[in-house]
């Protein structure tokens, strides 16, 4: 089934990660990127999972749901460790055999890659999107760029446009499923035959799915239009975001952790790399 | 033996996540040949888990689906000749119109089955008699009808794959009366001419008055109560504690009661109430 599919879904709950403004978030999961890459020693690295650890801790998120947003990345994740393995060069050789050749830095650079892609899919979960809903998502985003107003970038459009796209995707999900259940009561399946029965076959569903979203955003602009919707000239919000002092207190987190990171490379307690 | 026979059936949508939701708890339902049963309850009662769980689009947690006495969930590469045996229109079914004419799109499903190009063209004529479609909106593309039209053509497209069980979510909704009668009264139809099973789910308790054999009333994933639908529509307190009300002869024939009329409790419809009254009336 099409609804089963994870792609960083908003996990509804509890906790002092999900009650923090959004702002906050978007803002400590850019400090947390930012980290991810200028981390250079063992130490760094082992600082920023270990963040990870106690902010998941905090967010009261099953660790499977977390774990299982990991899986559509394996292939690129082994993929990226295979290549840093066999083709970093470096000045100890540990081991040799026709053309291939594996240095200790070679290990080194491979591992640090994997992990750093690894804390980047469940840290960008962890702050974001499974303890965001979406449209608190695009609120913090349109309010965080509304400065780039001054110089005349449509920024409420654009979050508008988001908050829209964001708001039908499960619809249209939904609408697909039971598009294609319609059809498989009508005998069609989808899962037989060679590849041009197989495109084929989606083309009852295309065309019902295509006729439906049209008409969906047509209703949708007449109905916006009904209540007076002119764009984000004056207009006033329903929800305030305000920062709380446990908000200073994560992104205060957010840049300490840079900082000891950046640290931690520059001092031989590091272990540098 | 009966057609087609739910035996205590569960199923939860997703399980083990926040979301999770029961639709369906411990439900028994038998359908026979030739009758038509109708299946009320409020929304979120199950009723459209309940009508995908009889072609096998959904698979029963727990509990078995009998077709002709075998579970059509044991065999799961039978189940496309299932689905041809057990018509499911779903609701609002004109969302699922694609090809470029009418009559294509009611081939649709024939064609699935893999029948000869005559075999398929008198079943789209047939299926179009039933539904009351002209030769004329045949050759029109699905696009370009009514809304009423539409759902015909859709109807024609389960009605053509000529099922021996007949399940319907709402096959008249959003219709006007003129319209849900001739639909109504095409199925009864296909009914007569084909001996079929018929499960019609509906929020229309004068259709069910007038055409179901039996009902079953749904409430929060379970049976409530089944029965003929003067037996049904007699539970009035109860009907109405879910949310659901009984056809207007009913009330009015409470009313009558309460002033004396000794108005019979097996009549549920407006016909039937009409023809009592007169009978009275001239006896006078």
């Amino acid at each position: 089934m099409l609804k089963d599919v994870t792609l960083g879904q908003y996990f509804p709950g509890e906790s002092p990660l999900h009650r923090a403004d959004p702002r906050t978030k978007v803002v400590l999961s850019l400090c947390y990127i930012i980290a991810l890459f200028c981390v250079k020693s063992a130490l760094g690295m082992l600082l920023c999972a270990l963040t990870l650890v106690c902010f998941h801790a905090a967010s009261r998120i099953p660790l499977r749901t977390v774990l299982s947003g990991v899986k559509p990345i394996l292939f690129i994740l082994a993929f990226t460790f295979l290549i840093n393995l066999f083709w970093t060069r470096g000045e100890t050789l540990l081991f040799s055999w026709k053309f291939i050749r594996i240095y200790r830095e070679g290990i080194v650079t491979a591992l640090m890659m994997a992990v750093r892609i690894l804390l980047l899919v469940t840290g960008s979960g962890i702050f974001l999107t499974y303890t965001t809903s979406p449209i608190m998502l695009t609120d913090a985003i349109e309010q965080l760029l509304s400065p780039l107003k001054k110089i005349k970038v449509p920024v409420h459009d654009f979050s508008m446009m988001m908050t829209i796209a964001l708001r039908f995707i499960p619809t249209l999900i939904e609408e697909t499923d039971r598009i294609m259940d319609a059809q498989k009561a009508r005998g069609a399946s989808f899962s037989t035959g060679g590849l041009i029965r197989r495109a084929k076959a989606l083309i009852p569903i295309l065309i019902p799915l295509f006729v439906c979203a049209f008409k969906r955003a047509d209703d949708l602009a007449v109905a916006m239009e009904c209540r007076c919707y002119r764009g984000g000239e004056g207009r006033t919000r329903m929800t305030r975001l305000r920062f709380s002092p446990a908000d200073y207190l994560m992104m205060l987190s957010g840049v300490l952790l840079i900082a000891a990171v950046i640290l931690l490379n520059h001092l031989p307690v590091g272990i540098a790399l | 033996m009966a057609k087609i026979e739910l035996q205590n059936v569960c199923y939860t949508y997703g399980p083990g996540t926040p979301y999770a939701k029961i639709a369906l708890k411990d439900v028994s339902l038998s359908v026979e040949a030739g009758k038509i049963t109708g299946i009320i309850g409020h929304t979120g009662s199950g009723k459209s888990t309940l009508v995908r769980m009889l072609n096998g689009l959904l698979a029963p947690d727990s509990g078995r689906v009998l077709l002709d006495g075998v579970d059509i969930n044991a065999d799961k590469k039978a189940l496309a000749s299932v689905r041809c045996r057990v018509g499911l229109v779903m609701q609002y079914p004109e969302y699922q119109l694609f090809d470029e004419t009418v009559e294509k799109d009611i081939a649709f499903g024939p064609r699935n089955m893999g029948l000869s190009s005559e075999d398929i063209a008198a079943r789209v004529r047939e299926a179009a008699g039933f539904t009351g479609l002209s030769e004329e909106i045949l050759s029109k593309s699905p696009f370009d009808l009514s809304g009423g039209q539409k759902r015909r053509v859709a109807i024609a497209g389960i009605l053509a794959m000529k099922p021996e069980v007949l399940v319907l979510d709402e096959p008249a909704a959003g219709l006007d009366p003129k319209g849900r009668r001739e639909i109504l009264g095409g199925l009864l139809r296909y009914r007569d001419t084909t001996g079929a099973a018929v499960v019609i789910v509906s929020h229309n308790m004068e259709d069910m008055a007038s055409y179901a054999d039996s009902i079953v009333v749904l409430r929060q994933a379970q049976t409530a109560f089944e029965g003929t639908p003067a037996e049904v529509f007699a539970r009035r307190g109860e009907l109405e504690e879910n949310g659901l009300r009984v056809p207007d002869a009913v009330r009015i024939a409470d009313k009558l009661r309460e002033r004396g009329v000794p108005v019979p409790e097996e009549i549920c419809t407006v016909e039937a109430e009409a023809a009592y009254l007169a009978e009275l009336l001239s006896l006078k």
